[in-house]
């Protein structure tokens, strides 16, 4: 596997863990609403595919 | 989760301060507070209900919550709580959880305040207690035990007939098992064409427009730059062929500045050989026009004197001239033989027309010429009229003849002279020839230079104006690039969602299929097999004649149903559940729950009621039974030695129950 392919492979194992973890607290808590998770997911996306791995 | 306590002060029978503490050991994880009917079991459940969510579900006066004696004792002014305080541990962390409601006298009817207050603190490491901001309240309880999936936790058996075939089923299955984990991913994530989620928003955020715009924009840059290109190659040409033509402009314009004698005398030549063509054509002419009034005037010129002599004798002659003029005797005769004149008169021998015409004919010939030389005389007078004009004509048109002759001999003359003088000389006429024609040439092509500037000028600015638009679209390209990426990386991430989704959601029914047939069996004492459909509705099925069919549902085995069916869930539940089983494997497990039940066992015979005393504390973290004496009897042999804490509801009236 290439490194750029193990780099993005890791970025997205990251979003999956980030995304289901803040849908998973915010399942229990409902703490934020549809608007916000939406962004919330589009921010954590963003930020995972700016890191270097 | 687990309950370490409950504390109720006057809610409802309980009286003054209540408190419970709860097995939280391990081994012992069954807590039970034994109580017949109406001694307040379904009230302590109540009391979790009402402290968590501040909900309850009473037959009579669900509203009013303060015990009744308290109430009866207030006068107006007095003050009294309701208050439940719950203590739990939820994920390593003690929440105490504490619901108060006023109720104030006052009119002597005591009412309770509309919105009870709720307060939540938690100890912290260092074992200081800390409060949780009132805004963040209800979060956290639901982040302990979510509203939604209570009920299947806090377990009024006795309310609820068959809990496996309840609406909200499969979201609970989906909750406590993690789908809906995914699902609420998926259903964020979303799609192009939804544009509130997180994949529809990122395609919004997209200047698609720009992009073509941008291309559009390069398109026309690198037009105009293969225009001016073509426009730099006819200017090259076009300077070429002035400056070739300047330099031959230059030559004659030499030339002819030094043979202008020769020019002039040229074109004096030239000039020359005009007039004379023309003068030519003048001598042809008249020549021409000589020999054509000869031919027409000749004979009566030539006949003058015959013709004079002629006039001059007949001058002598006498005749009479009475006749009608060109009349005959046999016009005459005809006329009296058709007895009738042109005139319409009647002519008949004797009367006046004929006498007339009988007269006539003494007039006309034979008998008279006196007419015929009259006219001869007429005709004669005609005849050598055009004679007197002809000569003199004739005269005017040989001397035109010879002065064209003349001239044109005087003109050869002097083209002969200048030709001798020019005579081995160039010729200067070609050169102005030429030269006329290099003016008109560098003439147009200057134009043509010009009009090849402005259209480079054009050319150059729109690549001005095509570069800023161009610069302008580039930041929006990339912006667009960058948002491609983030949806690359979200629609990879919903298609494994979805791809997983659709593994887990098949794999976990069948997974509980399998564990609440597991526990079914534990439990009931017959051959039945329990079977769970795509909506996680439960059903009894029994074999018969190797076919299986829907069995009918007893009260005993939809409660031993309902009971594997619960079991089942929460035995899921406690295990460990990843999206999948490599080292990425995301954890989906919700926190393990505690069951709390009201009356389990009734309508459970005493070997149903045997079997789930001994399943249910294997399965649960931790079991709280309400649970009547009568049934207790059958569940305490095999549930005995998992009892940690063990109660009993004291009921001294009606309206108050004290816990031992």
């Amino acid at each position: 596997m290439s490194n750029e392919q193990s780099t993005q492979e890791k970025r997205i194992n990251a979003m999956k863990y980030k995304i289901l973890k803040a849908e998973q607290e915010n399942l229990k808590t409902r703490e934020k609403t549809t608007e916000q998770m939406v962004e919330t997911i589009r921010r954590i996306i963003t930020d995972e595919a700016k890191k270097n791995y | 989760m687990l309950i370490k306590t409950l504390r109720m002060e006057n809610f409802r029978q309980f009286k003054g301060t209540t408190k419970v503490d709860f097995s939280c050991d391990p081994e012992r994880n069954v807590t039970i507070i034994l109580g017949d009917n109406t001694f307040g079991k379904t009230t302590l459940l109540q009391a979790f209900n009402w402290c968590f969510y501040g909900k309850v579900n009473f037959d009579q006066h669900p509203d009013f919550l303060l015990n009744y004696e308290v109430s009866g004792e207030m006068r107006n002014g007095d003050q009294q709580i309701v208050e439940v305080e719950v203590t739990v541990v939820h994920d390593g962390t003690e929440y105490v959880i504490t619901r108060t409601q006023r109720y104030n006298c006052a009119g002597n009817n005591v009412r309770g305040e509309k919105v009870p207050n709720i307060k939540v603190s938690y100890k912290q490491p260092d074992g200081q207690t800390e409060s949780v901001k009132a805004v963040q309240v209800e979060n956290v309880i639901n982040n302990i035990l979510p509203e939604d999936l209570s009920t299947y936790f806090f377990f009024d058996t006795e309310r609820v007939s068959s809990i496996s075939t309840r609406k909200d089923v499969a979201e609970a299955v989906k909750g406590l098992l993690g789908l809906s984990i995914m699902d609420s991913a998926i259903r964020h994530l979303g799609e192009r064409s939804k544009s509130s989620t997180v994949i529809g928003k990122l395609y919004s955020s997209m200047d698609l427009d720009g992009d073509a715009k941008a291309q559009e924009a390069l398109n026309r840059i690198q037009t105009a730059e293969a225009k001016r290109t073509a426009l730099a190659e006819q200017l090259a040409d076009c300077e070429s062929q002035i400056n070739q033509y300047d330099a031959r402009k230059e030559q004659l314009d030499a030339i002819l500045r030094d043979n202008q004698t020769t020019a002039t005398l040229q074109k004096k030549k030239d000039d020359l050989e005009k007039r004379i063509v023309l003068e030519r054509r003048a001598l042809s002419e008249a020549t021409t026009m000589y020999f054509k009034e000869f031919s027409a005037g000749s004979l009566a010129f030539f006949a003058q004197p015959l013709l004079k002599t002629a006039s001059a004798f007949l001058k002598e002659v006498k005749v009479d001239d009475k006749g009608i003029r060109d009349l005959t005797k046999p016009t005459i005769i005809e006329l009296i033989q058709r007895g009738r004149c042109v005139c319409g008169q009647e002519i008949c021998e004797g009367n006046d027309a004929y006498k007339h015409l009988m007269e006539e004919l003494a007039y006309v010939p034979p008998e008279s010429i006196g007419n015929t030389v009259r006219h001869y005389r007429e005709k004669l007078a005609s005849f050598s009229r055009p004679a007197d004009r002809t000569y003199a004509s004739l005269d005017q048109r040989y001397r035109e003849i010879l002065r064209s002759k003349n001239r044109i001999q005087e003109w050869e003359d002097e083209m002969q002279v200048i030709s001798d003088q020019i005579k081995g000389k160039a010729n200067m006429r070609q050169y102005e020839v030429e030269l006329a024609d290099i003016r008109t040439r560098l003439r147009d092509l200057h134009t043509k230079k010009d009009r090849i500037n402005r259209d480079d000028g054009v050319q150059k600015g729109d690549i001005d104006r095509y570069k800023k638009v161009y610069d302008s679209l580039t930041a929006v390209s990339e912006k667009n690039r960058q948002a491609m990426e983030i949806i690359a990386y979200a629609e990879t991430i919903r298609e494994w969602l979805t791809e997983t989704y659709k593994e887990k959601e098949l794999t976990i029914r069948e997974d509980l299929e399998a564990k609440v047939n597991e526990i079914f069996e534990k439990m009931y004492h017959g051959h039945r097999r329990v079977a769970i459909d795509s909506k996680y509705h439960v059903e009894l099925l029994t074999t018969i004649a190797d076919k299986e069919i829907a069995a009918g549902e007893s009260e005993g085995s939809n409660r031993v149903k309902n009971f594997a069916f619960i079991a089942g869930l929460v035995a899921l539940a406690k295990g460990k559940i990843v999206t999948d089983k490599s080292e990425d494997g995301i954890n989906l497990s919700s926190e393990p729950y505690p069951l709390v039940m009201d009356a389990p066992f009734s309508n459970a015979d005493e070997t149903h009621t045997a079997n789930i005393s001994k399943v249910l504390p294997e399965i649960a973290e931790q079991v709280i039974m309400f649970v009547m004496q009568k049934d207790w009897n059958y569940a305490e042999p095999v549930m005995n030695d998992r009892v940690g804490n063990r109660y009993h509801l004291n009921k001294l009236s009606e309206t108050h129950t004290k816990l031992n």
